[in-house]
């Protein structure tokens, strides 16, 4: 068995049918199809129960897990080499298998990978996600990168690691576990719509309650992240880092707290710099991009995102190599 | 260079060479419906490490401008220029680890929602796909109903005529298949996973059926199958006319041939596949009668309504 599909589904009658039919019409047949019930009470089972397939296996769990506590149940009972994860309302392109199983297994250095994105249900868009290993992991600072619908991972690594989804960071959950794989592993996307990501308004993490919920749980693994560059965050240095946060809808007055966020930035790459934990060139650029996209969102691009700091720093750097060479020729 | 600038619908073609067939069919139905030129996307074939198939509409008279496995068509320069941008990134950054493998194709980077269709998620038919699509279209899925490229039937029939070589002895077995009433009895096989949703194989019932509903309607019928499982074939169906089987070719790049046959045939018995499908439709007898499975197929709407569906 190659590659073990789990959809986790709570109350999912509606959309799991076509969820189910996506990835018994992938045009990859070699896998095992784990549908994970938690305690649904509406006619889930029996919507399921409607495929005649022996690849589809059904577990019911005795009580309510919740996300995190269902989709670890689909890491225990898997058998394949890799794992895929599919939401009972997304649904996957008829070669999302395939493409994703072989850049897996002629790349051997890359542990998990997903794809782009296209949502529907509400506004259509297609999400770009990033495809630069060294570039998703620094991202990872800031936010996910990768949609949970879209990855397949390697196995190997949740087992000999013994990682799981972690019950105390629910909404959050998948963000930490790919965070953690991001250390064992090249990561990517491949560059191409291999997923559809159903968007409606009932889903968890749209309610400003929740939203907020997730946001304090993501925090939880970006303060995590910012440790491991030695870094420990004040009350208002986690204040400017969330609203540095792509899609954090957090009102921001940027030209009152531009000072602020340079000197945070600054500090993060200087920090960086010490310990080596990213590497340098594409650290700065995930550090610009949300830099750049800040001052989008807030309709001033220009004047600021060409005055980062930390690039200040290199030009310096340039000016004073030239400076020694210039001596040195003079000298000689 | 400039023509990736241009108006073109993309289809992207993967799978076996049935689905192959469906793919080409509405990519060609959409680009003579608004007019604008085919691109076909191959890329998928690149590195298909499980099941081998290749690309076979070359071995068809299609009509396509540009066959994309290159991120950048019928410009050498660009696509050297690419890969030793992407050698001289690998050099200067050992830890450089992009996605390298696949070409970035312009056309995905450039989708965006109104012009990225998949073939619906439960691959229904959707009516309204055609007339809505813009003139700048990504397409990636099955389509597998006739429903899309009807009104370009007979297009289809000139563009699917094969170019590559048929061998003397397929071509005299064909003549002699023709000159009986010859009945093509499909039977598919799947070693891998016989149990599958939609690749199930039928019950000798099935075919029992469909031959004694043939036999009423036609005289002297003269059976054959086409299957890889003889022993099967053998043991099951049974017949007072005669009966010949045919084992088909195990090689991909030989499918063409059986599908030569298949269409030289006057009256049809099909699986649900796509592959015996085509070569049903592309009979030019003109009073064929066709018995199809109802289930087993990857679309809502499958079978042309003159098709029996039993």
């Amino acid at each position: 068995m190659l590659v073990s599909v789990i959809i986790p589904v709570y109350n999912g009658e509606k959309y799991i049918g076509e969820a189910i039919e996506s990835i018994l019409n992938q045009t990859f047949r070699d896998f095992e199809l784990l549908i994970i019930n938690d305690c649904s009470t509406d006619k889930t089972v029996s919507v399921v129960n409607k495929y005649k397939d022996t690849r589809i296996k059904l577990i019911n769990n005795d009580k309510n897990l919740g996300l995190a506590g269902v989709r670890n149940v689909g890491i225990d009972n898997a058998q394949g080499k890799y794992i895929a994860w599919l939401d009972s309302d997304d649904i996957s392109l008829h070669t999302r298998l395939e493409k994703q199983i072989n850049f897996l297994e002629n790349n051997p250095s890359f542990g998990l990978c997903g794809t782009w994105v296209k949502t529907i249900g509400g506004t259509q868009q297609v999400w770009k996600c990033l495809t630069h290993s060294e570039l998703i992991k620094s991202t990872m600072l800031f936010n996910n990168c990768f949609a949970t619908s879209s990855v397949m991972l390697k196995k190997e690594i949740l087992t000999k690691n013994r990682y799981l989804f972690d019950l105390d960071y629910p909404t959050a959950e998948d963000y930490d576990l790919w965070e953690k794989i991001s250390h064992h592993c090249e990561v990517t996307n491949i560059p191409e719509v291999l997923t559809y990501y159903r968007v409606h308004t009932l889903q968890t993490t749209f309610s400003e309650e929740a939203r907020k919920k997730q946001r304090e749980f993501a925090w939880n693994v970006q303060k995590r992240i910012l440790q491991s560059l030695n870094i420990f965050p004040n009350e208002k240095e986690k204040e400017i880092h969330l609203k540095i946060v792509p899609q954090s809808n957090l009102e921001c007055d940027i030209h009152e707290e531009m000072p602020y966020i340079y000197e945070w930035l600054e500090k993060l790459y200087f920090k960086n710099g010490e310990c080596k934990q990213f590497t340098d060139r594409e650290f700065k650029k995930s550090l610009d991009n949300n830099l750049y996209s800040l001052c989008s969102a807030s309709k001033m691009v220009l004047p600021y995102c060409h005055r980062s700091p930390y690039r200040v720093i290199d030009v310096r750097f340039i000016y004073r190599l030239i400076k020694l060479i210039a001596k040195s020729l003079v000298k000689s | 260079m400039l023509k990736i600038f241009q108006n073109k619908v993309v289809i992207k073609i993967a799978g076996g060479l049935g689905n192959q067939l469906f793919q080409y069919a509405m990519g060609r139905a959409i680009s003579i419906e608004k007019n604008i030129p085919l691109w076909l996307d191959i890329s998928f074939f690149k590195n298909d490490s499980y099941y081998h198939r290749i690309y076979l509409l070359n071995q068809f008279h299609i009509k396509a401008e540009v066959v994309l496995i290159e991120a950048y068509p019928n410009n050498k320069y660009l696509n050297q220029f690419m890969k030793l941008k992407k050698k001289i990134d690998r050099y200067r950054d050992k830890k450089h680890r992009m996605f390298l493998d696949e070409p970035d194709f312009l056309d995905d980077s450039k989708a965006s929602m109104e012009n990225y269709f998949a073939g619906g998620p439960c691959h229904r038919f959707d009516a309204s796909l055609v007339s809505d699509i813009s003139s700048n279209v990504v397409l990636s899925g099955y389509w597998q109903s006739e429903k899309y490229f009807k009104p370009i039937r007979n297009i289809l029939f000139e563009d699917l005529t094969i170019t590559a070589n048929i061998p003397e002895n397929i071509q005299t077995f064909g003549s002699y298949i023709q000159s009986v009433n010859s009945v093509c009895i499909g039977i598919r096989q799947y070693s891998d996973f016989a149990a599958s949703a939609n690749h199930f194989k039928l019950t000798a019932e099935y075919y029992e059926k469909a031959m004694k509903l043939i036999s009423s309607k036609i005289e002297n019928p003269h059976f054959f199958i086409f299957t890889l499982e003889r022993q099967w074939a053998e043991e099951n169906i049974k017949s007072d006319f005669p009966i010949t089987l045919v084992t088909p070719n195990r090689l991909n790049e030989d499918a063409y041939l059986d599908l030569y046959l298949i269409s030289h045939c006057k009256h049809f018995i099909i699986a649900n596949s796509t592959y015996h499908w085509w070569g049903a439709y592309l009979s030019k007898n003109k009073e064929k009668i066709v018995i199809a499975p109802k289930q087993g197929w990857g679309n809502s709407e499958p079978l042309p309504h003159e098709w029996i569906k039993i």
